[in-house]
Parts: structure tokens; sequence; C-alpha cells
């Protein structure tokens, strides 16, 4: 796969996203079409399959696949699509083995993501009301998985030490916020 | 190894053989390891889902440049006024391109970028109301005339030199270039941990004011500093200059 698409999906390099963003969308369209997709619910799984490749991306999936990036941008496309034909056809009937002769593109399945539990929501509450750098931090730390010293390179922290420091006083003010939550709601 | 160091490295994947069966075994052995762990495990998804919300926002703001094709039946009346409009606009681009003058607007545009808020991290809260933390606040969220005041009446109090650099910035990015040039004049006075990075910004600040000999002095002195803040860009944008 192209390591370049690969490596701005990881480092939130916006300007080429939204270049690889546009240089497929109207194809999507296209293709999506060929499987009466309307064209509403086609940019929804566009944008679906672009966030699920992205977080192929970032998780490290993406390092052994061979084929290219378009075809398993499609691939994920097209296991949306027919998520969505069978949402269709339980509103009416619909044959789905129409369009399984299209051979342009295989299917690639992704992990639906679950619905976050009770508490996972309300510790999501508190996480919005820390300040953007240190929701950043956090981000970088416990989702994205980098080390204190790529977040002080990445980030322009002086170095690991800063970045230690401030992760654990941002971690501290979450942990206040919930157990003082009548203070600050 | 320390049980932090264990824990950053189980983050960031990058436990070897050996210290996963370390961490397995404090995990499940140490109530408080585990307590953490699990704690930071719920950070982690939470940062997902949260990460995720922000990059579909950022996929359907994207959506706003396209056009749909219900709406490109244009008034056959309005094409003429429309090829009009698009000469002029051509005629005001050359003009544009040919004024050697506003090179230096231009490198100023694609070099300048308010610095990030590395000195403090902000804390939304009842009681964190303090000045500074609203200062950062409001210079997060790009409000930069409410940012400035807030700077000024905390430097006024605490004397932190590296607010001076905050608020440099917030007037470069308003545009108000020459008070700008004043506070970063001001905050390189000083030694805080941010002074050589006053270099870069009000090398930038001259180069909006034309000022460019003054502009390559203060990248020649950023890059003499060994700080290694931009020094990338200081070293591309000096052989723009030259």
């Amino acid at each position: 796969m192209e390591q370049h698409f690969v490596d701005a999906l990881k480092n939130d390099d916006t300007k080429l996203i939204k270049v690889i963003y546009g240089d497929y969308r109207n194809e999507f369209i296209f293709f999506s079409k060929k499987y009466n997709i309307a064209e509403a619910d086609s940019l929804d799984i566009y944008q679906e399959a672009f966030l699920a490749i992205r977080k192929h991306a970032i998780s490290g999936k993406l390092q052994d696949v061979n084929s290219s990036f378009k075809t398993y941008l499609f691939g994920i496309g097209k296991h949306l699509i027919y998520n969505k034909l069978k949402e269709y056809s339980s509103k009416q009937s619909y044959d789905l083995i129409l369009h399984k002769a299209d051979a342009d593109y295989e299917e690639i399945t992704i992990d639906t993501s679950e619905k976050l539990t009770k508490e996972q929501e309300l510790l999501r509450h508190y996480f919005k009301q820390l300040g953007k750098s240190c929701q950043q931090m956090l981000t970088l730390s416990f989702y994205r998985g980098l080390t204190n010293d790529e977040i002080a390179t990445l980030e322009g922290y002086e170095n690991e030490g800063v970045v230690r420091s401030q992760k654990s006083r941002c971690l501290k003010t979450l942990k206040n916020l919930i157990k003082n939550p009548l203070n600050n709601d | 190894m320390t049980n932090e160091t264990l824990i950053e490295k189980y983050f960031s994947k990058r436990l070897t053989t050996d210290e996963s069966l370390e961490f397995q075994k404090l995990y499940d052995t140490n109530p408080n390891f585990k307590q953490e762990v699990d704690f930071l495990k719920t950070v982690r998804t939470v940062t997902e889902t949260e990460d995720d919300a922000q990059f579909k926002k950022q996929l359907e703001s994207y959506e706003s440049e396209y056009i749909p094709e219900e709406k490109s039946t244009t008034k056959t009346w309005l094409k003429p006024l429309i090829a009009a409009a698009g000469l002029i606009l051509i005629m005001f681009s050359i003009n544009f391109f040919m004024t050697s003058n506003s090179n230096e607007e231009k490198l100023f545009s694609t070099y300048f970028e308010p610095s990030k808020n590395v000195t403090s991290p902000i804390v939304r809260s009842a009681d964190h109301e303090t000045i500074l933390n609203n200062a950062f606040i409001a210079y997060d969220e790009q409000n930069y005339k409410q940012a400035i005041a807030l700077f000024e009446s905390s430097y006024q109090t605490s004397k932190q030199s590296e607010l001076l650099f905050y608020e440099g910035n917030s007037l470069l990015a308003l545009g108000d270039t020459n008070l700008a040039i004043e506070k970063f004049k001001e905050h390189l006075k000083y030694s805080d941990i941010l002074t050589h990075r006053s270099h870069w910004y009000l090398a930038l600040a001259y180069l909006k004011i034309k000022q460019t000999d003054k502009a390559k002095h203060e990248l020649n002195a950023l890059l003499d500093s060994g700080e290694t803040f931009k020094k990338a860009e200081a070293t591309s944008l000096l052989k723009k200059l030259n």
C-alpha cells in the first residue's frame, strides 16, 4: 500500500487527507450507484469507509496489506454497502443476490465499533471539559500510542520530561473531575 | 523498570515478551496497578471515540466544497455575467502576481501559524477560574482579542515573561504587527524556555511589514541559538529571502 497515504492518515496531514478524500469521492459515489444506493447514503458510506481505513492505519493493520489504498478503501466500502442493502431489505423486499456478481473489489470486513458503556460515556463527558492541549495529549498517548519522546517532537514540547509531567497533570485533573462532579457541573 | 514506564510501554505497544509477563503479573496481583490500567484503558476508548468523531467532522467539512448536481442548472442570463466576473478575476490575479511586493505577504502567510500553548494545560472547571487559565482558553479558541487583554493583565501581576510570547502571537494573528514586534522584542530581554522562539515570530512580523533585512537577522539569531524549534522552516525561509 502507498506508505505516504498511510502516514498522512496516521499523522493527521490534513492537506493530503483532503486531497485523497477528493480523489476517490466521485468514483465511489458512482461505484455505489451500481448497487442502487441513494446518493445521500453513499456519501455517508464513503466517509464511514474513510474513517475505518484511518483506524486501520493508526492501529498498524495496513502495514502488511499488499493491495493499493484504493482497493482497500473500496473493499471496506463494499462491506458497508452490503450492510446498507441488508438494512434496505429489512424495510422492503430486496434481492441481495443480484449484486454479488461485482468482482471489481474484494469485500473487506471491518469491526463495527461498540457503543460506549455508561462509565465510558461519563468519562467522555469529563474528558471534554479538559483543555484542548490535554485532550490532544491524552489522545496521542493512549489512542495513538505515541511515546513521550514522540509527543515532545510532534507537539514542540521542550523534552519528554515536560510531556510526562503535563500528562500526569492532565490525568490528575480528569480524575478530580470525576471525583468531584458537583463542583463542576 | 518502574510501573509507570511499564504502563507507558504497554499503551505504546512496546513491551518486550518479558515485560509483558511482568505487566500481566502485576495486573493480576496488584489491585492498584489493575485499577490504574483499567482507568487508562477507558481513557483510550474515550479518546478513540472522540478522535473518530473529530475526524468525521473534518470529512464532513470537505463536503461543503462539493456543489450538489441539482443546483448546477444556472439561469441562462447569469452565464455572460459569470464569464465577465471570471475575466475580471483573472485580470486581478495577474495584477496580483506581477507585483512582487506581495511576495513577503505570501511568505508570511505560508509560514505563520500561532504557537501552540506549550506552557500551561488548560482546565475547564469552576475552580480553575484564574485569569491565566482563561487567557489560554481564549487563545486556544483563537479568540485573540480577549486573550491579549487577559495575558496583559496576568503578566502585570505575575511578571511571567512567557506570557509576552503568547501576547505577541495573538497580536500577530490579529494583524497588529507593530505591537506584536514590541512584545517579542520585550520578551527577548528575558530568558525563559520560549525566548529563542520569539526570534522566529519576530522574523515573520518583520517580513510582514517588508523589513526583510531585520527578518533575516532574526532568523539567523534563531539558528545561532541552537534551538531546534522551526529550524528547518527558518533555514528554508532564509534561502527564499536571499
